[in-house]
């Protein structure tokens, strides 16, 4: 049977693009921003506003740094939808739904850093002012989980169901993964509700749990993803796939 | 050369399917030490709260997951010796997981229109949280059950049977997590 | 039925009663004067439970070695963290 072909060299160049943008938005986000965890959510509007004054110059560099990186996981969303879309008969829905949840959870992480960056830019408006896009920019940050269950259950469908599937690029293993992540990205949801504690959005289960399997989904990801498209290389030179 | 003995060591399902499992362990492991952990700050403002539960919806809840897993374990036994009802038992497990969702449903309508919400206190934030969660991989759990439902009519092969030891793996999870839910909401809360 | 699946219906049955058990100690009367050894029995047999329905329903008995003793370990690691935070802060 003949698969289209993709090519390895523009999928390797797309992984790398996203996935080194993402170091840099790790980056600009810790030591730029300051908010590897968020501040406590019962900070006081007066404590918050002092904050984005005294950190203004470098919030406001760690933004526009982030106004060109934040969408880093598109590339890497249009390989997975490449690799998918490959597993599938006719049209591919399954992929389509992974790349446009991915694609509208990109939006997520773009938005923290750009409300931020509008927190730390006017640093001697009203304190409330400011705490109400501090508030946003976090929640919005911790909360939107909308998004990644469209982009994991179609990954987790197809690297399960094809199992004796020539092209299938994912492990078993990484199938299991991928639906313990998404049941654990839901977790964030709950920063709605209280303030301190492991559901406040600097605590345990809403920041810690979601910020470290997402960086640790993605390394996996792209070590699957390089390894596969390794494989498919050689086959492709075999004449097979 | 030797038959493979009896009684021969092999991984229940498949290995990835232990990814799963393990981390799942591990993050309600963390569900029940944070729950044990901010007990100690307010002791009997829990052991208040807990008293308010339905202790009889509680019971009876882990008396139908319990039920449930024993049918799943039986329809198991059928896939593997290629024997007829592997989708009966199957059935009524799928059954026992909607009666579990709409006694929790009972449940939490109970609670909101008594006034308490997640909001409340601690106490009651975990209680929503931990169980919302916990309901979660029930309705996960319903979906692999589904999907063994159809495998278990397919005819006999390896990959039937471990389709049907897979969603059975994770069926049980959802047993375990919820024993430990259930002793700690609804059994521990302290009697002062 | 077969001689496996009586071996089930019987690890029911036990699981039920022990369900009721630690239901008693919790709520019934006579077991709740000594809250130190309530907490210790409803947490203990929960942990039991727990390990029979992994080694028994989930089939893990007869998984590989290192397996089985993750899963052993990480029950009475558990039930060790649950009523260590417990009893520190006071039955």
């Amino acid at each position: 049977m003949q698969y289209p072909q993709i090519s390895a060299r523009a999928q390797r160049f797309m992984l790398w693009w996203g996935y080194s943008l993402m170091v840099v938005f790790g980056l600009s986000y810790g030591f730029l921003i300051k908010l590897i965890p968020l501040n406590p959510a019962t900070d006081t509007a007066l404590q918050v506003a002092a904050f984005y004054r005294e950190n203004a110059a470098s919030i406001r560099i760690g933004a526009v740094i982030c106004s060109w990186v934040a969408a880093f996981a598109l590339p890497i969303y249009v390989v997975l939808a490449a690799q998918c879309s490959r597993l599938e008969k006719g049209v591919p829905v399954w992929s389509m739904l992974q790349f446009g949840g991915g694609m509208m959870m990109t939006i997520f992480l773009v938005l923290p850093p750009l409300f931020w960056g509008v927190a730390a830019f006017s640093p001697d408006r009203a304190p409330e002012i400011t705490l109400i896009m501090h508030e946003l920019a976090n929640l919005t940050l911790t909360t939107t989980d909308q998004y990644f269950i469209f982009n994991m259950v179609p990954i987790a469908y197809l690297a399960l169901s094809r199992r004796d599937h020539p092209l299938n690029p994912f492990p078993r293993w990484y199938g299991y993964f991928v639906i313990w992540g998404a049941l654990m990205f839901e977790l964030g949801a709950f920063a709605f509700i209280p303030r301190s504690g492991p559901f406040a959005w600097n605590g345990l289960f809403v920041f810690w749990f979601p910020f470290c399997i997402f960086g640790v989904w993605m390394t996996i990801t792209m070590i699957v993803m390089l390894k596969a498209i390794r494989q498919q290389e050689a086959m492709q030179a075999n004449g097979a796939g | 050369m030797p038959a493979e003995p009896a009684d021969a060591r092999r991984i229940p399902g498949e290995a990835g399917i232990w990814v799963l499992i393990g981390g799942d362990l591990s993050a309600f492991s963390a569900f029940f030490l944070v729950f044990a952990y901010y007990r100690g700050f307010d002791p009997a403002l829990f052991a208040a709260s807990h008293r308010q539960l339905d202790h009889g919806i509680g019971l009876a809840n882990t008396l139908i997951l319990l039920t449930s897993s024993l049918f799943v374990a039986l329809a198991v036994q059928r896939v593997r010796s290629g024997r007829e009802g592997a989708a009966i038992w199957l059935r009524l497990a799928l059954a026992c997981g909607g009666a579990f969702a709409v006694l929790k449903a009972v449940e939490y309508a109970q609670k909101l229109s008594a006034g308490i919400t997640p909001l409340t206190n601690d106490f009651f934030m975990y209680y929503f949280a931990f169980t919302g969660v916990h309901l979660l991989h029930v309705v996960i759990g319903s979906g692999a059950l589904v999907f063994a439902i159809g495998a278990s009519r397919q005819q006999a092969s390896a990959e039937r049977t471990m389709i049907v030891e897979c969603a059975a793996i994770f069926w049980h999870l959802v047993d375990l997590l919820w024993i430990i839910l259930f002793a700690l909401f609804y059994l521990a809360g302290g009697h002062g | 039925m077969d001689r496996t699946d009586r071996r089930l219906l019987v690890r029911w049955a036990f699981l039920v009663s022990l369900t009721f058990a630690s239901f008693e100690s919790a709520w019934g009367l006579g077991w709740m004067r000594n809250p130190v050894v309530a907490i210790a029995i409803v947490i203990g047999v929960a942990l039991i439970k727990v390990r029979l329905v992994i080694l028994d329903f989930m089939e893990v008995r007869r998984a590989p070695l290192a397996l089985r003793l993750a899963l052993e370990l990480w029950v009475v690691a558990l039930a060790g963290g649950i009523l260590g935070l417990w009893y520190a802060a006071g039955a």
